[in-house]
């Protein structure tokens, strides 16, 4: 395993087959998990976690260093996802499957409770919510959220200013809490319904 | 829990900022705590203290960020990494770095079984590779020994039609099928020009351009009003559609790319006036017709068939929009470009799409991007 991500860099860029392995090890996940909370789909993250290491490691040539490795393939990946969510809307492909457990209407005739939600079912309800916000609000907030980058380089990954970014996301924070509170609302109506 | 809506600022308590509403969601609780009078953080404690409202909304919000951060974050399957390298070993090897290719994909694949790696290969198999790869070039050269040499004695001529027995059977033209194990663009244009000994070989894109029914420039300059229609002659329409949703599923190129067409742009592709004008010179569907029996006798129905439409992204140069049109000729036997009286609407010019081609663009504004131009591209087949 070699630490240095400079010389893991250049390595990779002569041709060293060990190295351009290495970095996908690295960060195979990490962007994984950037399409598939971007997405929601496991065989498009797959398939797009695939596509970004390959244009990464072939456009490595073009990587100039002045952002971290890891910043320039969340762009390269952000930016796949975009495109695919663009030629979603043309071909209206199925979307996330509910996460486990099934949906929260379902789960929630037989087990909520006036209590507070427990950790679980708060993770579901986000889950779910983050996919019925825009794309644009979800992207930022995966992006600082889930994937934990600093304001300085999600405005890299997005290419627009900080301030700029941070608009973006108390919005997206307002449209999350919004998507939330319809999903609740909506667990409390099937209550009622049931009754 | 529910919370109050608001939108902006301007619900925001006087002197609080979205910045300093995020700072305070984001921070834990002992910076919090600890926040120093006049500090943003303490402004927004003071304010949730005497607007309870303001204070739910926030807590949750601050749950809601740490339920997110607590997401599981699963790996992906084995196979990703797995094709991921292949997939660039493949292209070093096809030295492709410059432009991409199509393959399959490898979710449908599936990488598991017969998957292609030089490095899987067995030991025999890579001298194997290098005494094929020498006796093909000794091969051919071979073969062009009474080209080059007009002093041979060779009657051929410069231009080999791809009809000529020797020829078909070296290189069997398939222009619109694609390779569906390992290459990208299906090769080979209708004839292969070999030019005479001494004369300077034009280059892809001249050639193109002087295939072409009016300058590159004009092109560009109707793309980007939205008066341009590219149309492909192809042989089977179905086998370019394919070939085109490959192109459309995989970017080829960092300046131009292939998306499926809104079925409102399909349906203006399929008036009676747009398949007269892909109607060119011989080529293009024609109306379908069918008869008939109705209670005033036999009637005939004719309408135009569906238009197979994709729409071109490409960046507004000259270069790129070459680019392209050698793209797409290599999907079929000719390019077209059909003007238009009149902008079809959609079409035209557009801002630079945020797309991974920010491998090429990585500096400067993207306000300052060369604008792209959206032009719809008709498959039709040939007669």
């Amino acid at each position: 395993m070699i630490d240095d991500e400079p010389q893991l860099i250049e390595r990779a860029k002569a041709g060293d087959g060990a190295a351009a392995s290495e970095i996908v090890e690295r960060y195979q996940r990490r962007i994984y998990v950037l399409c598939l909370r971007i997405l929601g789909n496991p065989d498009d993250a797959e398939e797009l976690t695939q596509e970004t290491l390959v244009k990464a490691l072939t456009g490595l040539e073009r990587y100039d260093g002045r952002a971290k490795l890891g910043t320039w393939l969340h762009r390269i990946a952000t930016n796949a996802c975009y495109t695919r969510i663009r030629s979603d809307r043309v071909r209206s492909k199925g979307r996330v499957p509910w996460p486990e457990g099934g949906e929260p209407e379902a789960r929630s005739r037989v087990q909520r409770s006036d209590e507070a939600l427990d950790a679980g079912q708060r993770q579901r309800h986000v889950a779910v919510a983050l996919d019925q916000i825009q794309p644009e609000h979800r992207v930022v907030l995966v992006l600082r959220d889930v994937q934990g980058l600093e304001y300085e380089q999600v405005a890299e990954v997005l290419g627009v200013p900080i301030g700029t970014i941070k608009s973006r996301l108390f919005r997206a924070r307002l449209a999350l809490r919004e998507a939330i509170e319809r999903l609740e609302s909506g667990v409390a109506r099937s209550e009622w319904g049931h009754q | 829990m529910t919370t109050r809506p608001f939108n902006s600022d301007h619900d925001l308590p006087q002197g609080l900022t979205e910045s300093d509403v995020l700072e305070w969601v984001e921070a834990d609780a002992r910076t919090r705590s600890a926040a120093t009078p006049g500090s943003s953080l303490h402004r927004v404690t003071r304010a949730i203290a005497s607007d309870t409202s303001l204070g739910t909304m926030l807590e949750a919000m601050r749950i809601d960020r740490a339920a997110l951060g607590s997401l599981e974050t699963p790996a992906p399957p084995d196979w990703v990494a797995q094709a991921v390298l292949e997939e660039h070993e493949r292209q070093a090897l096809l030295s492709l770095s410059d432009m991409a290719t199509i393959s399959p994909r490898a979710a449908d694949r599936g990488y598991d079984d017969d998957s292609f790696s030089i490095s899987a290969m067995p030991g025999w198999f890579r001298p194997a590779m290098a005494v094929a790869a020498v006796l093909a070039v000794a091969f051919g050269a071979w073969q062009l020994i009474p080209l080059v040499l007009p002093s041979s004695g060779s009657q051929r001529g410069p231009e080999l039609a791809t009809n000529d027995p020797v020829e078909s059977d070296l290189t069997p033209v398939t222009p619109e099928r694609i390779d569906q194990e390992h290459t990208a663009v299906a090769e080979a244009p209708e004839t292969v020009t070999i030019p005479a000994p001494g004369v300077i070989e034009p280059s892809a894109a001249e050639i193109l351009t002087a295939r072409l029914d009016m300058p590159v420039e004009r092109a560009l300059e109707l793309a980007l009003a939205g008066r341009l229609i590219v149309v492909v002659a192809v042989v089977e329409a179905d086998a370019a559609g394919d070939a085109a949703e490959d192109i459309a599923a995989q970017a080829v190129a960092p300046t131009w790319r292939l998306e499926d067409a809104e079925k409102e742009l399909v349906a203006a592709m399929a008036s009676p006036d747009h398949a007269r004008l892909a109607d060119l010179d011989g080529i293009g569907e024609g109306p379908i017709s069918a008869t008939g029996h109705g209670p005033l006798g036999q009637i005939e129905y004719v309408m135009a068939s569906a238009p197979t439409v994709f729409l071109a992204r490409a960046s507004a140069s000259p270069e790129a929009l070459l680019g392209m049109l050698d793209g797409l000729a290599r999907l079929g036997t000719e390019v077209r470009l059909v003007p238009l009286d009149e902008r079809l609407p959609g079409m035209g010019e557009i801002p630079a799409p945020a797309i991974e081609s920010s491998l090429l663009w990585w500096e400067g504004d993207p306000a300052a991007w060369q604008p792209w131009a959206a032009i719809p591209v008709r498959f039709v087949e040939s007669r």
